[in-house]
């Protein structure tokens, strides 16, 4: 058993850290399922298809705060997406602001 | 000298099980994001709902052989052959394609694609130094007493 001692941790530390990333990224994204844009610092770029995520019909706008990379996405109060923006690579700190359709 | 080998090759083995069983793991626990990610792949597309339980499959199954010592030497090698292809895969993604969607998760998605391959880099090199201990380890006869 002590042999295999090192490759259980691994194991368990594994399960441990995977399941609390993605605890706090469901968290994080309110429950809903992953979105994927591209993002060059000032405006959305390609949408996915593969979910049924709407726009406000002014187009999607986006705020953001550099210092923090938080960004506020304004989305239709129905969205089902979770907005993950990537900008150079990196995931930026999101959220969906669920205003009515106008 | 030999003890040493052994507690590094031992080391290497931990740390890739915590690549692999982590990587698994993530991909299992967000199945829909992954899945959704892969189609989004201009290599994988059509493919993705097979490798998005084959990947991880795969993934645990190396962390399982790295796990116990008499079948740790083909989890090495897969592991290499694995590594290489993923470090391929992500260098054609960054050379060729148009957008980067990224499937990765926890600690390893805030990294750049470049990151990735760098990180990626490091692994295949502790693996393959790894094996080439292993082969040492396994080669030279072990001394009995007189």
């Amino acid at each position: 058993m002590k042999k295999y001692a090192g490759g259980i941790a691994a194991l368990v530390v594994a399960l441990g850290l995977s399941s609390f990333s993605t605890r706090h990224e469901t968290k994080r994204g309110q429950d809903l399922y992953p979105y994927y844009f591209s993002f060059d610092g000032n405006s959305v770029g390609e949408e996915s298809d593969s979910t049924n995520y709407t726009w406000l019909p002014d187009g999607p706008t986006v705020e953001c705060d550099p210092g923090t990379l938080h960004c506020v996405i304004n989305a239709d109060k129905n969205a089902s997406g979770f907005p993950i923006l990537r900008s150079g690579g990196m995931n930026v700190f999101t959220e969906v602001s669920s205003k009515e359709q106008q | 000298m030999k003890l040493n080998k052994a507690i590094t090759n031992e080391i290497i083995c931990v740390l890739l099980i915590l690549l692999y069983s982590y990587t698994a793991f993530s991909k299992s626990l967000r199945y829909e994001s992954f899945v959704n990610v892969l189609e989004r792949s201009p290599l994988i597309g059509k493919g993705a709902a097979t490798a998005g339980w084959l990947l991880p499959t795969v993934e645990f199954s190396v962390a399982l052989l790295l796990l116990f010592p008499g079948t740790r030497r083909y989890g090495l090698y897969i592991s290499a052959t694995l590594l290489l292809l993923f470090t391929g895969y992500l260098i054609y993604m960054v050379l060729f394609a148009a957008t980067l969607p990224c499937s990765c998760g926890g600690v390893i998605s805030n990294m750049t694609w470049k990151q990735h391959i760098f990180f990626n880099l490091f692994f295949i090199i502790i693996n393959i130094a790894a094996i080439r201990s292993y082969r040492h380890i396994a080669i030279r006869p072990s001394r009995k007493p007189v």
